[in-house]
């Protein structure tokens, strides 16, 4: 069976060669403000973005806590 | 990542490698690829990152192992690759010759050693482990200089260390 042979080189040159040129698409945007956040109460509701068009509300699993 | 998950992607490489009528040397070739992905960083992290396009990913995985392997096994890793799954190779490949090996009634033997082992070596280590475990092993040969010399073997969770390297550890800790 033949052996794997890839080194360093190899793979640099690989990345090097697909990666060229490329940007990543990531752009940031403020959507709100944090008003208010809960204090780990598994019923704690936090409400994170004031500006959202629906409130969005988290109620977290008291499982998760415990 | 779940370890149903894990093991659906094993099963499922296994079934395509059957289908293709050379299981055991894809399972060898995956092994041996996520061996060269645990020792560079920069392609592990470059395999995971999800901001890259799949396109991309894949056509890496495919430049490095075009023409050193199956072409089954280009297309399955870069199938994982673009599943998302490029930080699991690893564990894949694990679970993969794992089950291979089960299949067979056999286990797999990791061996840690400086240079290569010969057949010769290699059928004698397989028969003193069997005689020290009571199992059929397939050995799977990582070179890795860290060890200095000796053998380190690890059969599921069971670790035989011969390596030099623990014993320069040992002789420290004595004096």
């Amino acid at each position: 069976m033949a052996e794997l042979t890839i080194n360093t080189q190899d793979i640099a040159s690989a990345i090097r060669k697909n990666l060229d040129g490329f940007e990543p698409s990531l752009a940031s945007g403020q959507v709100g403000r944090v008003v208010e956040v809960g204090d780990g109460s598994p019923e704690s509701q936090v409400y994170l973005m004031q500006r959202l068009t629906r409130c969005c509300s988290l109620k977290v699993a008291s499982s998760v806590w415990h | 990542m779940s370890d149903e998950k894990i093991q659906g992607y094993a099963q499922a490489i296994l079934a395509v490698a059957s289908a293709e009528s050379n299981g055991a040397q894809v399972e060898d070739e995956i092994y041996r690829f996520s061996q060269v992905l645990q020792s560079s960083e920069e392609l592990k992290s470059t395999l995971s990152d999800a901001s890259i396009p799949s396109a991309r990913r894949q056509q890496i995985v495919e430049d490095l192992l075009d023409g050193q392997v199956t072409q089954t096994t280009v297309a399955l890793v870069s199938m994982v690759v673009a599943a998302g799954m490029g930080s699991d190779i690893k564990a894949i490949a694990d679970k993969v010759v794992g089950l291979g090996a089960e299949s067979r009634d056999k286990a797999v033997a990791e061996v840690y050693s400086v240079v290569d082992l010969s057949s010769d070596q290699q059928q004698r280590l397989a028969a003193a482990l069997k005689s020290a475990t009571g199992k059929d092993v397939e050995m799977k040969i990582i070179i890795d200089e860290s060890v200095m010399g000796g053998l380190l073997v690890q059969i599921e969770d069971e670790v035989i260390d011969g390596t030099v390297r623990t014993r320069l550890k040992q002789l420290r800790e004595a004096f």
